[in-house]
């Protein structure tokens, strides 16, 4: 097929700029977290406005990964779009129940410790679990 | 779906990988596809037709009965 080695790669290369893009803008809003909360911990910042520009900076940094990523999911194809749609609603749901039910082990004292980011690690999990499911489902 | 896909790749001599670039999609896609565990949108259908020069009725079979 003509000039299929030229365009092969135009779909594969398209993915593979947008991966990068999540992982960079992923972790600048990652260490962009860690930042401001050693910042807080050890009170590197000298006034409370600091913090709150740190805080509006990291906000801001997240909802950039939420516009690259919203742009990687429109640029798949269909199937890509269907594996990894289907491995955010199974994240999201099981987020939800999660999170529901650590509420009642909390309110019935099973649990002291309070920690959010146990909710955060089995969506991270949940997901990463979902699109490998679906990659060799299809494969 | 059942579907034609396989044949007319092999008829033209292209692989999966061909295939994928002239519809801009994985060869993933194509290849599930081919083995009927993924339907395309139709979008993708009509895209497959047009590059076949096929009516889309000739390419896949719809097996659903009414």
């Amino acid at each position: 097929m003509s000039g299929s080695k030229t365009n092969e790669l135009n779909y594969v290369n398209r993915s593979k700029k947008r991966n990068w893009q999540i992982i960079i803008w992923s972790f600048i809003w990652t260490a962009s977290m860690v930042l401001v909360d050693k910042a807080e911990l050890y009170g590197w910042f000298g006034a409370s406005w600091m913090t709150i520009v740190g805080i509006v900076i990291n906000a801001f940094f997240g909802l950039v990964v939420i516009y690259v990523y919203v742009s990687f999911l429109n640029e798949l194809d269909d199937l890509q779009r269907k594996i990894q749609t289907d491995a955010l609603a199974i994240a999201m749901g099981v987020s939800l129940v999660s999170s529901f039910t650590y509420g009642l082990l909390v309110t019935a004292k099973y649990i002291t410790d309070v920690e959010i980011s146990d909710i955060t690690v089995i969506m991270v999990f949940t997901y990463i679990a979902s699109v490998i499911y679906g990659q060799v489902k299809y494969r | 779906m059942k579907n034609k896909l396989k044949i007319l790749r092999a008829e033209r001599d292209w692989t999966q990988a061909d295939l994928a670039n002239a519809l801009n999609v994985s060869r993933q896609t194509i290849n599930a596809i081919e083995k009927g565990k993924f339907d395309p949108s139709l979008p993708l259908a009509f895209k497959v037709a047009r590059l076949f020069n096929l009516a889309i009725e000739d390419i896949f079979e719809d097996e659903s009965k009414d």
